[in-house]
């Protein structure tokens, strides 16, 4: 998935591809894991910070909810794929997100919702790190802390990319202060992931923290600003993908 | 009209078990009922305007219909991007109830002013805007439209009309005929228009809903080629919504409106709309210079 990401990104020259390598795991893992393995979770998930959509896009392919056309249009101006998530175009997509700070709170109302449809669906959230300088995670904490919405699981992208500008402490005495029971893991090993997700089905306010890599499974990528918002050239990503992991 | 706003809103909640209401911490003593009969769907969310409207959203993505009310500089203002992004950009419908309007909280200051709302709201695609100018217009524009499948903004206010009228979607209602001057008014400024309008030889039209999308239907009946458009918050949505009507045809189109600036001043409602020269006295004064301005 990691190859179709450089490519899509190559071919468009757009994308944020270290931000898709830092949560693409946690992504797969979601959708594809054995934790759900007989899809007896029903659940949606929102990716809040949208800008890590090409891995998204590459994971909801591989869960059969899109063809590969992402790979070849992404961010045209007819795709459907673009640089954000648009739920009104792309099966699957439940939030269109790119706005930090906004699919937390959105992921919260989804969740407090299938309360009262009594449909016993769980949302799960990705967030970034950085985007948790917004003040809406804050406030969605304490809101989901306080109706004990235990149907949400929110997922946490920590690369500490933004630790420059703004550095978070300690995020887990942080989320336990909210009540919440927290699953520390490395955000980039699928089996840590999973291990997490099968936790998670408890009536427990669980956040899952997980520990990556901003770029992951590229060593030139890997934590270098650089690469933030850079596509590859066409002719260096055969180049790339002999290196990727 | 809040008054009115907690019966007809419970009793939507209590008919539709689709719909979900969440207060910004005001008006908590009127939905005491709703709030411990349906606690799955009614929720006393607490200050935090941004939060609210996303969670808003996510009920709405989920078919549970809802409405968020709150004074308008937090709803519309502080969680604009909220609005925008969560409910206009998903497509998602919804109701947004204000009170306080452009200067209903006048003793208060301008952090709770809101003359900026219609505009604002009317930038964001898909989005209705209602201007009841009496209790019972907002009763019966919000239990016909409640989930019609856009974005409501119901502006509620503290000031209202005397008589209500009932009126389509989009649609001016001709009140008076006259001569001199084609005058449109929105809302609960109406009743300062008809307090002198009966002095004036002027065709008076009422507007209370609209979206910035489709020309307000009106029918002109005089030959005048001078309009006034009067608007109780910023001016511009009322000149967006009949430029077709008026601007592409020669018409002589004035604004009326709360003037963009802060307003500094404290006192009362009235104080302040005599203050920003839009009492029925004030009005008379303008209306009337106007129609000798361009008859000379």
């Amino acid at each position: 998935m990691r190859g179709d990401i450089l490519e899509a990104s190559a071919v468009s020259q757009e994308g944020h591809i270290p931000s898709a390598f830092s949560v693409l795991e946690m992504i797969y893992s979601i959708y594809c894991g054995n934790w759900n393995i007989d899809n007896k979770v029903k659940f949606d998930f929102v990716l809040s910070k949208g800008h890590a959509s090409l891995a998204l896009y590459a994971v909801l392919e591989e869960a059969k909810f899109i063809g590969g056309e992402w790979k070849v249009n992404f961010a045209n101006f007819d795709s459907d794929y673009g640089g954000h998530p648009d739920s009104n175009k792309i099966p699957g997509v439940c939030a269109s997100t790119g706005s930090l700070g906004h699919g937390l709170p959105f992921a919260l109302g989804k969740a407090m919702a299938s309360r009262v449809s009594k449909d016993g669906k769980k949302v799960y959230c990705l967030i970034g790190d950085g985007e948790m300088n917004e003040g809406t995670i804050w406030e969605s904490l304490l809101l989901a802390s306080h109706h004990n919405v235990h149907e949400l699981v929110v997922l946490v992208d920590l690369n500490h990319s933004s630790d420059r500008a703004l550095a978070l402490g300690d995020v887990k005495a942080k989320f336990e202060a909210f009540g919440y029971q927290c699953v520390e893991v490395d955000g980039n090993d699928l089996r840590q992931i999973d291990e997490a997700l099968e936790m998670s089905k408890s009536n427990t306010l669980t956040a899952i923290l997980g520990y990556t890599i901003k770029g992951f499974g590229l060593k030139a990528m890997e934590n270098n600003p650089a690469w933030h918002h850079l596509s590859p050239k066409s002719d260096q990503v055969n180049e790339l993908k002999i290196d990727l992991i | 009209m809040r008054k009115t706003f907690v019966e007809v809103a419970s009793s939507v909640l209590e008919e539709n078990r689709q719909s979900s209401l969440f207060l910004g911490d005001i008006g908590v003593f009127g939905f005491r009922n709703a709030l411990s009969s349906y606690p799955d769907r009614v929720f006393n969310i607490g200050i935090l305007e941004q939060s609210m409207i996303s969670m808003a959203a996510g009920f709405s993505s989920e078919g549970v219909i809802p409405t968020v009310h709150t004074i308008a500089p937090f709803i519309v203002e502080r969680a604009y991007e909220q609005i925008k992004v969560d409910f206009g950009y998903q497509s998602l419908p919804g109701n947004l109830v204000s009170v306080g309007a452009s200067f209903d909280y006048a003793a208060l200051g301008c952090t709770h002013h809101c003359p900026a709302d219609v505009n604002l709201i009317s930038n964001i695609p898909g989005s209705r805007i209602y201007i009841p100018g009496h209790p019972d217009e907002f009763a019966s524009m919000y239990r016909a439209e409640w989930n019609n499948g856009f974005l409501n903004y119901f502006r509620l206010s503290e000031s209202k009309n005397r008589e209500p009228f009932q009126l389509q979607f989009g649609a001016a209602k001709k009140i008076q005929d006259g001569s001199d001057a084609i005058v449109i008014a929105v809302g609960p400024i109406l009743d300062e228009l008809l307090e002198i309008a009966p002095h004036l030889d002027i065709e008076v039209h009422y507007v209370n809903s609209f979206d910035s999308e489709h020309e307000i239907k009106i029918d002109v009946r005089n030959d005048s080629k001078t309009v006034i458009l009067i608007e109780p918050y910023y001016s511009g949505q009322l000149l967006q919504s009949t430029v077709g009507t008026f601007a592409s045809k020669g018409y002589s189109i004035h604004q009326i409106g709360v003037p963009k600036k802060f307003i500094r001043k404290y006192g009362s409602y009235r104080q302040q709309l005599e203050y920003l020269k839009l009492d029925s006295e004030s009005l008379k004064h303008r209306i009337t210079e106007i129609i000798n301005n361009e008859s000379n």
